[in-house]
């Protein structure tokens, strides 16, 4: 059985980033698509979505424009704009950094100390 | 990434109704589409929507975290705070009703004169591309007393510029004077120009109907064509639409009407040329001229306008006129210097004359505002004082810094905003008010009204307003110390900084008063001595008319015997007690400069002296006193020896010491001084005049005279005798603006008389306003020392002793204001010097006088406080604490 996690603060905004930045996606392709990469691992709360993608659009990181979908419904696109690839660019290398750091961390030994 | 934030929140505002749809939009798609994925795996329609609802969580919290996240609620506690501003102003209406009032009478002061700033500089001329229309000059350096404006070219010049220069468009010259008009049997007299060909096009208006003079019609032998203009067309024609081809008399020649201008357009009229004071001119003539008249350079008969080409620049136009003037000879006589030709823009020739005293009355009424800004930032300071528990609770429950700060200019804001609403509707009843004093020196005030951007100005000073009144109490009252105002209940801590900054408002107050009062006694002062000024005629009562004869009397013996004739029936006119004849009355607008030889000096081509040519009786008439020698009378006629009398001033430059009678000067020939007779204030009454000198009109016949009557009879009635006697004399003939002489001294000082009455009225209401404020910081201050006072009191103090500690409080703050006032108004002053007549900038008589004034209200504004300090009544005072 698969575990899933429950998001840490702060990582939603990282993931959705992540998940535009493949390609235009709609709301619910953006759950869909985080969640096929996690292979299912990763839980987003639907109810948060929404406001992550109204701040971050209000930031400007990504933009939105109504088109149509696969099955010919009207659907609202998010894609990645150029200073939301800055901001995802700077976001992943701090992540990197920080799980790096708390990864050594917990792998301390007695005698390392 | 702030301006796109912006934008986004602007958007999300503006249009919430769309954000929200398509946010509801969003989120049913989001469902829908997970509801049919749940169905795909398996699950039953309306138990996979139901499913879908249910993991979605509250769609409500989920929108308004949208919502928050564009930060559409800001507006919204906007509307909160201004909602809770006027609330709290509603419970203290003394406060709100005193603020508004003091910002609406700044605002509306400001607006107001900012609306005739606006009227008179900034807005375009009524021509197309106006900056590109100039005015042309040819003075001749060296000759003192003759402005700029008198200099238009001689013919011949003209045409060479025309002919040679490449900066203009076009070119024309035109000339200003009054014709008489008759249109069946009624006679008038109207303000008529002769133009050249190009006259329209330069201005680029065209008729409203028909057409106006092009170039076909200054061919000689097709002159007897005339364009009118629109109050002409409704005034006489009765807006008749078939006027075109109807013949109208000018100078008793017929002439065909072939168009009619649009309503406004009045070129030249009196504001745009100094020449053609008190007039506006109502029809437009071509001007033929024989090939010998376009070569003339024996006069300047007109002025001369120019359109410059698109994209050539004044200065350009300047050098090139310039260059091309520099290889004349000196027109009219060989003896003057070469001539200077000079281009200037219409902007600068209107209304630059008018800039300084406006922008002084600008920068004035701005003080004014300050002055009621800082006055109600001391009373929002007050205000302040009394709700530091308010805030501070506020503050304890976790409102922020910046969001008190918010709170409270938001109420500075509604103060302000309801004051300026109030001022704007205000300055509509000033502004006409301040018209209707008619400043005639101040070119196109008429046209002042409110527009677009009078308004947009009443909104930036009302958000100035706002900020200068709103930013001290706001930011000392976000600022109090909590743990301080909450242990003390806050009736009694009232901050040292606090208080500071109300003294020190009140002392900028104060001097900014100063300033202004000084302002305005300097102008009382210059314009109760221009108005004692000896003028040099004596008569108000006396009435004056132009009269003007045709071609028809083309002979110097015909103009003699008609005016002869004309003025003897005057003079037989019951209550009629002297009358005469002048060429151009003293300040009526005309002007004569001439250059004469005086026997025993050589020629000065640096001196000019005013001349006129009057009847006899004429000094009688206007109260002139004769000094010396005799007047001239009916004997000094044609062929007798030619007379002149000389003014006072004349005499004692040319002859000192001695007496003038029997001495020759040469002006068109050799004349014997005869009288000598006081200096008169011809031009303007500000100015010394020049020396002046009299020809007798039986000997140098003129066509066009002013009538001048001294008489007990009313104006009016005089006016109808004169009508009716030249009515009898010929039908054909007019009588032209009648005046009295009184009415002339006032509009010569009627822009003085503006100045002062609007800097006084704006002294006053500082004054005022300044007052107020002092006195309310003393009472306010005999309210928070009651306690203290109540203990002196009953430790045993005598009335006397609360009264000087109370005035010693309020006389150290008036002392600094009145120190700084002072020094402010020793710098300031300086500037009005123009303004000023016969007065030094620094004048002991007006800074004492001033000084006394603020000195008497200041006491008095002190002493009512400090007197109720004495009513405290110790027991109730000591109980109370």
């Amino acid at each position: 059985m698969k575990k899933r996690f429950d998001l840490l603060q702060g990582t939603l905004d990282l993931l959705i980033l992540k998940a535009v930045s493949l390609g235009p996606l709609h709301g619910y392709g953006v759950l869909l698509r985080i969640k096929q990469i996690s292979a299912d691992r990763l839980a987003i709360q639907q109810g948060s979505l929404y406001p992550a993608l109204y701040r971050l659009e209000h930031q400007g990181w990504i933009a939105s424009q109504w088109g149509e979908s696969e099955n010919k419904r009207k659907a609202k696109y998010y894609r990645l704009t150029a200073s939301g690839r800055k901001a995802l660019q700077a976001e992943t290398e701090y992540w990197d950094r920080m799980a790096g750091a708390i990864a050594t961390v917990l792998r301390a030994t007695p005698e390392a100390v | 990434m702030r301006v796109k934030r912006f934008r986004s929140w602007l958007q999300a505002t503006l249009q919430r109704r769309r954000m929200e749809r398509e946010m509801d939009e969003e989120l049913r798609s989001h469902m829908q589409r997970y509801a049919a994925d749940l169905a795909r795996a398996g699950m039953e329609q309306g138990e996979a929507e139901r499913q879908a609802l249910l993991e979605f969580g509250s769609v409500g919290r989920t929108k308004e975290a949208c919502r928050e996240a564009r930060r559409v609620d800001l507006l919204g506690s906007l509307f909160l705070d201004i909602r809770y501003g006027l609330r709290l102003l509603r419970r203290s209406p003394t406060f709100a009703g005193l603020a508004i009032l003091t910002l609406a009478l700044g605002i509306g002061a400001a607006t107001a004169v900012f609306s005739l700033v606006n009227a008179v500089l900034l807005r375009a001329l009524p021509y197309p591309d106006p900056e590109r229309l100039v005015f042309l000059y040819e003075p001749i350096p060296g000759i003192p007393n003759v402005p700029l404006e008198a200099w238009g070219p001689v013919n011949g010049d003209f045409f060479t510029w025309q002919k040679e220069s490449h900066s203009f468009a076009y070119m024309a010259m035109f000339t200003t004077g009054g014709l008489n008009a008759s249109l069946g049997d009624s006679a008038f007299r109207v303000s008529g120009s002769r133009v050249t060909a190009d006259f329209f096009r330069v201005l680029g208006v065209s008729s409203a109907i028909g057409r106006t003079v092009d170039r076909s019609d200054v061919q000689p032998g097709h002159e007897r064509t005339v364009v009118i203009s629109d109050s002409l067309w409704r005034s006489r024609f009765r807006a008749d639409r078939h006027v075109l081809g109807k013949e109208l008399l000018l100078d008793a020649r017929p002439y065909r009407i072939i168009g009619v201008m649009p309503p406004g357009f009045a070129f030249p009229h009196d504001t745009e040329n100094v020449d053609t004071i008190g007039t506006t001119t109502e029809l437009w003539v071509p001007w033929t001229m024989t090939p010998q008249e376009r070569a003339s350079r024996d006069e300047n008969p007109g002025n001369a306008i120019g359109r410059l080409l698109p994209g050539v620049s004044l200065r350009q136009a300047q050098a090139e006129i310039a260059t091309i003037t520099g290889r004349f000879d000196p027109p009219f006589q060989q003896q003057h210097q070469k001539p200077a030709g000079v281009a200037r823009g219409f902007d600068q020739e209107i209304t630059g004359g008018s800039q300084r005293p406006l922008l002084i009355l600008m920068a004035a009424v701005l003080l004014v505002l300050l002055v009621a800004c800082s006055n109600v930032a001391g009373l929002a300071l007050a205000r302040a004082t009394g709700r530091v528990q308010e805030i501070s609770v506020r503050a304890a429950l976790g409102a922020s810094r910046l969001r008190l700060m918010r709170q409270l200019l938001t109420e500075s804001l509604c103060l302000a905003l309801v004051g300026g609403v109030l001022g704007t509707a205000a300055a509509f009843g000033i502004v006409r008010i301040l018209v209707n004093f008619h400043p005639a020196h101040i070119a196109r005030i008429q046209e002042t009204s409110i527009d677009g951007r009078v308004l947009l100005f009443a909104l930036c000073v009302s958000l100035a307003g706002t900020v200068f009144s709103g930013l001290f109490p706001a930011w000392s009252a976000s600022h109090y110390d909590l743990n301080d105002s909450i242990k003390s209940s806050g009736t009694r801590s009232i901050k040292g900084g606090t208080i500071r900054l109300r003294n020190a408002l009140i002392v900028a107050e104060m001097s900014l008063t100063i300033v202004l009062l000084m302002g305005a006694g300097l102008l009382i002062h210059s314009f109760l001595k221009l108005r004692s000024v000896d003028k040099g005629f004596a008569s108000l009562s006396t009435v004056t008319a132009g009269v003007r004869l045709d071609g028809r009397y083309n002979q110097p013996q015909q103009q003699t015997a008609f005016f002869r004739t004309l003025l003897d029936r005057m003079q037989a006119i019951p209550g009629v007690r002297e009358t005469a004849a002048v060429d151009h009355v003293p300040l009526g607008g005309g002007e004569s400069i001439s250059q004469i030889e005086v026997e025993g000096y050589p020629f000065d081509r640096t001196m000019s002296f005013e001349s006129r040519v009057v009847t006899p009786r004429y000094f009688a008439t206007m109260g002139i006193p004769v000094l010396e020698g005799r007047d001239f009378d009916d004997g000094d006629a044609a062929g007798r020896t030619p007379v002149i009398i000389v003014s006072r001033s004349f005499e004692r430059r040319y002859f000192p010491g001695r007496s003038a009678l029997g001495r020759r000067v040469h002006t068109s020939g050799w004349q014997t001084i005869i009288g000598v007779v006081a200096d008169v204030r011809m031009r303007e009454l500000d100015r010394t005049p020049p020396m002046q000198f009299y020809l007798p009109l039986w000997q140098v016949p003129l066509s066009a005279v002013a009538v001048v009557v001294r008489t007990a009879l009313p104006p009016e009635q005089t006016a109808s005798d004169l009508r009716r006697v030249l009515r009898n004399m010929d039908l054909a003939l007019a009588v032209d603006s009648v005046r009295t002489m009184g009415q002339l001294v006032s509009e010569a000082s009627a822009g003085r008389r503006f100045q002062t009455i609007v800097l006084t009225v704006f002294g006053g209401v500082a004054l005022f306003l300044s007052l107020l404020g002092l006195y309310g910081l003393m009472a306010y201050s005999v309210q928070q020392r009651t306690a203290e006072i109540g203990l002196r009191m009953a430790l045993g103090a005598q009335n006397r002793s609360v009264i000087s500690l109370i005035l010693r409080q309020g006389m150290t703050l008036w002392l600094a204001g009145m120190t700084l006032g002072l020094a402010c108004a020793l710098g300031v002053t300086r500037w009005l010097s123009t303004l000023l007549f016969e007065v030094q900038p620094i004048d002991p008589l007006t800074y004492s006088g001033v000084a006394t004034i603020f000195c008497t209200v200041a006491v008095i504004a002190c002493y009512v406080p400090a007197r109720r300090a004495t009513w405290v009544d110790p027991a109730i005072c000591l109980r109370c604490e």
